[in-house]
């Protein structure tokens, strides 16, 4: 027998060519005894290869890690033990402390201090034959210390064999066999190759013998290697001692939830049921429903049997530090099913009312920890990370990374470099479109295939590390005794060496601490109204606020602004807060790419009868009028008629999330398809449910999640229903968010009545405020401008004329110059171009040394300039207020733009009043330009005008036409004919022609708001 | 003062190389020396002062010989004639005579005619409603210096003209030639003659070049011929492998191709002179040569010596050899005649000094190998060394042996498949020779 105790995954990044579960696959097959995963610098294949090894006992996975250390060689470890994997991960964390990323480094000091450790007995140490073997000899005792020998047939053996033996002889060591594996299969390694072009940036020709020579490094059975070393069978011997002392499991890392602020009376479960109740009395003021208490008390007994009362304690934890500090948040995704989570406040959804199913957040069957996702105000998150820290401490909480993979795309981009196809700058989807060419004027025989094949291979290959966008995981013990912790790009952000489904493969918790704009706008809106979030309209049945809905005029509101969105709005007419739930779900690729959208619409309508094309799918559809439209659907639709097991139907839910990254979904998706059929559905329909099952893999929302954003949706359109001045006051000071910039805001604010004041020098606060019902405009809205500087502003007022602002504010050049044209000192009595005079005059008589003969350095301005400057027409006022703010207080640019040059008489609005049909012309702001890959080549776009927002369809023909215009001109008119659909309009564009018809560009750039994606 | 300006455009952008554009740049500014000896050089402008010449030829006259200068060159300009060079250089940019009506980007023009670079301050009077230069000067001119600093006041006076600029004078670039004559035309029977010239020639080269610190890198040889002749001169431009400082090895390599050259095709008609253009030189770094180290000479010598058995045997003979990224071992090196193209070092297992192209397929029998014309008996063998890869060129895979013979031949042999097929049976390949 053998044990392959040196082996690269493709964690080992741009070197190992193989997934881990490949090797653990092909090592099960070879009938190894054990295999020994050591990736530079990390243990971030272990996860994976733990799970894949379980299916094939009785392999025995070594964990280990190859570590850089000071000087040329490296030196690999593996962990006998627990404790020894504990200070593997140590060290491994200090070998990343500090350090650029993939600059992993353990100086000797760090190493001999680690060595000294007690659990340093239960490491393992593979040196190569470059190491520093009199200092390793040094720090660790012959039976922990081994010398390596590779056969790799490259010519070099018998040298190495020469060495290695003098070697031993020298120091006392055994030699141990090792094929220092890289990929799984001798076919692999030309990936192998592949890979050392992208990570070195050179194509293959120029690599010469950078490469390795030949494909041995690929797994080899027992009597391979035995072959390969028959005349140093105790090399292959000491594997096998090797592997017998390695003990350790990945299971063994059992988890501890952080405890010790649980009152001292209670045990975990105790204390939250305890605080469950409390809050269901809350949630219920009436008095808790029979229903509700029992519906707790099961999910009770379920987490008490799962042992996850911890884990919900600390989600409560958090969230009640954030409803102290006033920082909104709320609970999303399949959390929404607990009434738990609802009583404890963790997420808003009551889901006694929506039918949701605890099953689909905890299911004993698929024994796999919850996954709790809060959102919080996008400023004030780090409030909440900075009190996980503190409170558990950086070395029991952590950051779980997001394992960037390569996507087919990008696989071929990286690969055809590699290959030597002129890439040039490229991106990897402009190169898809011009592939063949490129292939075919390569100098490489068969190009395309190849990179066909290698990309094939490659997809789903780990490219780097990132931070989750939130997610933490929380430990009793320390963090980095369990895994590495290493730097991430982010500054003084760390993050652990696993993903997600990396923790769920080892039953580890976590929790995702996200950001939303949207709460932070709802916040400052809130404050602004004095009331509270959950009492605005508990019911959710506003009439006004579904009449502004059905009008599609949501210009500000959370996940149903956008143009699409607003186009659904407008046809699907929401009535309640369930229809809100149908709408944030529906306009996603999941129920587009499936067809479902048409269907449910004609049904809602009554022009189609509500009948499922299955008995058994009544029920499943029943509140969707027979069409599915959320995930939750067609994982009951799997089990009910596919015969999948609800675990299975989980996985197909886990295999359609990692669908592009990952081969795990085709044969799901075949076995649903066939099940389809096999329980009574026709084939057209199955056809449509694996499409719907694609489009959830770009993106679909679960049912629960729908019903957490459409409580946000409909909290944003009842403010912005009856408190639009506040409403977009609060989005303004929380900007960047949604889709809109500033100057869309405010228009749309406008064009319902709220009043508008500049940026004045004795009124604005640093944000945006309100005065009087009006928005009075924040130093914030400048471009450029710093809150110190603003504050500085406001500790200096009142100010007696301009030269006293200036004199005694400390604003950069760039911002005063913006500010004064932006007519800010109207408040002086200063035309913008006047203003900008004193201002020059102010920064040229204050430049740091500048001595001049002329001029007094003092600004003590005693006389007035002789100099006159015309005034501003309306369109250069609102030019240079836009320059200033990205908003004109002033007017719409297309209301100067009328003034200047003839214009169609039509607005957006008038148009919209003409019959169906109607050939028009209409000309305005284009604010989006949208071509959707899920709408057979139609582009979209929004005309925005001083009275409002027109949705434009440019066919694919007219597109070719006009879109040198399209692209490159923010002014436009458009010709074509007016579509109507209920409240729905849109222009189907049959021409585009630029407003500014001169060689000189438009005055005024002002860029859409959304591209093409 | 009387400014005409050549402002180049147009067509010129096909030039795409800086240097290019700028040696057209200086052909004109070296015809322009023929109309007046005030001639400066911009960016991509001429100026020339012509109210000196005024008595030679009028305004229009001096523009239609320009355009005609123009025409000859294959160039095109706008022109600008005024009082001042910033002037004529803004009137040939936006096609104006008025300096009030030139837009306020000629501003920059004012500031540094001879090499205009973007004034940053233009688009602070564009916002402040400047449009123009005329609008520009009616700005009270106490006020800009307050505002603009002294760029602004500068502006000003130099829109007055007021202030006078200098005026970098143009000197033509220096071209090192050299000719030298019999002293009568005469016949060429042997090279011997030419020879002589030569060496004169390439004599005085190397002084001017010396005092340039440069090295020959490539030249131009014209044969002169009797001025009766239906043929004025024969042209030879000859580019040397490694840039030379030493005459002697120039001209072997000069020889070497002339005399080849003069065999197969002799001159026309009596030679009366040579002469020799420097076409490329190559920074000569050392001031003073080391006398105690003769590296540099010898790798001059060296790679004269390779220029010359190139010029004799011709490319596929004489070469230099650099290693090449490949894995294939007849693949793995590359000729060259640049000593510069050295290639990589690179760590692989002992190779043979002989290779064979192509391989010898072997038979073996027994203990022997044996070719279709001699045969080896094995006496011990080391290996294999697999060599395996070029996938991305069709792909190889070859077990590689160094085989000791009784005869004390070291032998590199190969067994690779004899058809791409998998499993295809492997065939015995002798490949090389150690020695």
């Amino acid at each position: 027998m053998y044990a392959e105790l040196e082996c690269k995954t493709n964690f080992s990044f741009l070197r190992g060519a193989s997934h881990p579960q490949e090797l653990i696959r092909q090592a099960a097959e070879l009938g190894l005894p054990a295999l020994a995963l050591n990736d530079f610098d990390g243990v971030y294949g272990i996860p994976r290869a733990y799970w894949e090894a379980k299916n094939h006992a009785p392999l025995k996975l070594i964990t280990g890690a190859s570590i850089h250390l000071e000087g040329p060689s490296r030196l690999t470890l593996l962990a006998t033990n627990r404790a020894a994997y504990g200070l593997l991960c140590r060290l491994l964390t200090a070998s990343h402390a500090g350090k650029e990323k993939g600059q992993a480094l353990l100086t000797w000091k760090e190493l001999e201090s680690f060595l000294a450790e007690s659990s340093a007995q239960g490491l393992i140490a593979l040196a190569p034959l470059e190491a520093d073997l009199p200092r390793l000899t040094a720090l660790l005792p012959p039976q922990q210390l081994f010398l390596t020998l590779h056969r790799l047939l490259d010519g070099h053996d018998a040298q190495r064999t020469e060495k290695a033996l003098w070697l031993r002889a020298r120091f006392g060591l055994s030699l141990v066999a090792t094929n220092d594996v890289h990929y799984h299969v001798h076919s692999r390694h030309r990936l192998q190759h592949a890979l050392v072009g992208i990570r070195e940036n050179t194509p293959l020709q120029k690599l010469g013998h950078k490469l390795f020579s030949n494909g041995e490094r690929h797994l080899k059975s027992p009597a391979q290697m035995r072959a390969l070393f028959k005349d140093l069978p105790e090399a292959i011997d000491a594997t096998l001692t090797i592997a017998e002392r390695c003990t350790f499991c990945p299971s063994e890392l059992k988890y501890r939830y952080p405890s010790e602020w649980i009152p001292s009376q209670h045990t975990a479960q105790s204390y939250l049921e305890e605080l469950t109740w409390a809050g269901a009395r809350k949630r219920y003021p009436q008095g808790i429903p029979e229903k509700i208490r029992c519906q707790i008390h099961a999910e009770f007994a379920l987490i008490q049997k799962l042992g996850y009362a911890d884990y919900f304690l600390t989600i409560q934890d958090i969230v009640a530090f954030a409803e102290k500090e006033k920082i909104l948040c709320q609970g999303r995704g399949a959390a929404a099913n607990s009434t738990v989570c609802y009583c404890l406040g963790i997420t808003a959804v009551d889901p006694s009312k929506f039918e949701l199913l605890f099953e689909r957040f905890i299911s004993e069957e698929r024994n796999e920890p919850p996954d709790i996702d809060v959102d919080f105000e996008h400023e004030r998150r780090e409030e909440v990370l900075k009190y996980v820290y503190d409170k558990y401490g950086r070395h029991r909480a952590a950051m779980v990374s997001a394992v960037v993979t390569y996507q087919s795309r990008s696989a071929m981009r990286e690969l055809s470099k590699a290959l030597g196809l002129e890439v040039g700058t490229l991106s990897a989807k402009k190169l898809e479109k011009v592939f063949a060419e490129k292939a075919a004027a390569s100098e490489t025989k068969n190009a395309a295939t190849l990179i066909d094949e290698l990309s094939e291979e490659m997809g789903g290959f780990p490219r780097h590390l990132s931070i989750h966008s939130g997610g933490f995981t929380l430990s009793a013990d320390p963090i980095i005794e369990i895994v590495p912790v290493e730097p991430a790009r982010m500054e003084g952000r760390t993050i652990i060496q696993w993903d997600k489904n990396d923790l769920d493969f080892l039953s580890l918790l976590k929790v995702d601490l996200l950001s939303l704009g949207m709460l932070s706008a709802l916040r400052r809106t809130l404050a602004l109204t004095g009331k509270e979030l959950h009492s605005l309209h508990p019911e959710m049945n506003d009439p006004a606020t579904y009449a502004m809905i059905q009008k599609a005029d949501t210009v500000g509101t959370f996940q149903i602004e956008s143009r699409a969105q607003m186009s659904m709005l407008g046809r699907l007419l929401p009535e309640n807060f369930y229809d809100l739930v149908i709408e944030v779900a529906i306009v996603r690729p999941g129920p587009i790419v499936g067809g479902m959208v048409h269907p449910y619409l004609k049904r809602r309508r009554g022009l189609e009868p509500p009948e499922s094309p299955h008995p058994k799918l009544e029920a499943i559809l029943k509140r969707t009028l027979g069409v599915p439209l959320f995930q939750e659907q067609v994982m009951k639709i799997a089990v009910d008629l596919a015969g999948f097991t609800p675990g299975e139907a989980d996985q197909l839910r886990r295999a359609i999330g990692a669908w592009r990254s990952s081969g795990q979904i085709k044969p799901m998706a075949e076995r649903l398809h066939t099940g389809l059929i096999a329980g009574g559905l026709d084939r057209a329909y199955a056809d449509r449910i694996l499409n719907q099952v694609a489009g959830f893999a770009e993106y679909g929302f679960p049912e629960s999640h729908a019903a957490s954003f459409a409580m946000l949706a409909y909290a944003s359109c009842y403010l912005k229903c009856h408190h639009p001045a506040e409403f977009t006051c609060g989005l303004l000071n929380s900007l960047p968010m949604g889709f809109y910039q500033a100057h869309t805001l405010l228009d749309d604010a406008k064009l319902h009545g709220v009043k508008v004041l500049p940026v004045d020098p004795h009124e604005s606060e640093w944000e945006c405020t309100m005065r009087s019902g009006a928005i009075r405009l924040g130093w914030n809205m400048v471009k450029g401008m710093r809150e110190p500087e603003a504050q500085g502003i406001l500790a200096a007022r009142p100010f007696t004329n301009v030269h006293d602002f200036l004199r005694r504010t400390s604003l950069r050049r760039d911002v005063l110059l913006r500010i004064a044209m932006g007519d800010t000192f109207a408040r002086f009595g200063l035309e913008p171009r006047q203003a900008l005079w004193e201002v020059l005059e102010f920064h040229r008589r204050t430049l740091p040394g500048q001595a001049d003969l002329f001029l007094d350095t003092a600004y003590e301005k005693t006389h007035s300039s002789q100099a006159t400057f015309s005034s501003l027409n309306d369109f250069s006022r609102i030019q240079e207020q836009y320059h200033a703010f990205n908003l004109s207080t002033h007017g719409h640019p297309m209301m100067a733009l009328r003034q200047m040059m003839p214009l169609p008489k039509l607005n957006t609005q008038t148009a919209k009043k003409l019959p169906n049909g109607s050939h028009l012309s209409v000309s305005g702001l284009i604010l989006v330009r949208q071509k959707p890959p899920t709408a057979k080549n139609m582009t979209f776009s929004t005309l925005e005008d001083e009275f409002g927002f027109l949705d434009m369809a440019i066919p694919p023909d007219v597109y070719e036409r006009v879109k040198e215009v399209f692209l490159n001109e923010c002014f436009l008119e458009a010709r074509g004919k007016i579509q109507k659909d209920t409240n729905s309009y849109s222009l189907w564009v049959l021409d585009l022609r630029p407003l500014w018809r001169s060689a000189e560009p438009s005055p005024l750039r002002i860029e859409p708001t959304q591209y093409f994606h | 003062m009387r400014v005409v300006c050549l402002l180049l455009k147009g067509k010129e952008e096909r030039l795409h190389r800086r240097d290019q554009y700028e040696e057209r740049l200086q052909s004109l500014a070296e015809a322009c020396l023929s109309f007046s000896p005030q001639v400066a050089m911009g960016s991509n402008a001429v100026f020339l002062e012509i109210e000196g010449s005024r008595h030679l030829f009028s305004a229009d006259e001096c523009i239609l010989r320009l355009k005609e200068v123009l025409q000859v060159l294959d160039l095109s300009a706008s022109l600008g004639i005024a009082s001042s060079v910033p002037s004529a250089l803004a009137f040939a940019r936006f096609g104006k005579t008025s300096r009030d009506t030139l837009p306020i980007d000629a501003l920059a023009d004012y500031l540094q005619p001879f090499a205009p670079t973007p004034f940053d301050e233009v688009e602070l009077f564009r916002k402040l409603g400047v449009a123009t230069l005329g609008d520009f000067m009616k700005i009270p001119r106490r006020e800009l210096p307050a505002r603009f600093g002294k760029l602004g006041l500068l502006a000003y006076e130099r829109l007055l003209e007021a202030e006078r600029i200098a005026w970098p004078r143009f000197q033509p670039a220096e071209k090192i030639a050299e000719r030298v004559d019999f002293e009568s035309a005469a016949q060429i029977h042997t090279f011997e003659p030419v020879l002589f010239l030569l060496k004169t020639a390439f004599q005085r080269i190397f002084l001017r070049l010396y005092a340039h610190r440069k090295k020959l890198a490539a030249f131009t040889v014209k044969f002169h011929l009797n001025k009766f002749s239906a043929r004025a001169e024969r042209v030879s431009e000859i580019v040397l492998p490694l840039p030379q400082s030493e005459v002697k090895n120039v001209l072997q390599i000069a020889a070497e191709r002339l005399s080849k050259e003069l065999e197969l095709r002799p001159l026309e008609d009596a030679l009366e002179g040579v002469s020799i253009l420097v076409a490329d030189t190559a920074p000569f770094h050392d001031t003073q040569r080391d006398f105690f180290s003769k590296v540099e000479e010898e790798r001059e010598a060296w790679a004269s010596l390779v220029g010359r058995l190139h010029e004799r045997l011709g490319a596929q003979a004489a070469f230099l050899a650099a290693p090449a990224p490949r894995l294939l071992p007849e693949a793995s090196w590359s000729k060259t005649l640049d000593e510069k193209e050295r290639g990589t070092f690179v760590e692989a297992p002992l190779r043979p000094l002989r290779l064979l192209n192509p391989p010898l397929r072997l038979q073996r029998l027994g203990e022997w190998l044996i070719a279709p014309e001699k045969k080896w008996r094995l006496k011990a063998f080391q290996g294999p060394e697999k060599l395996e890869g070029e996938w991305w060129l069709g792909g190889f895979e070859r077990e590689y042996f160094r085989v000791d013979t009784e005869g004390g031949e070291q032998l590199w042999v190969f067994t690779a498949p004899v058809c791409v097929k998998p499993g295809s049976p492997r065939a015995l390949y002798l490949h090389g020779f150690y020695d």
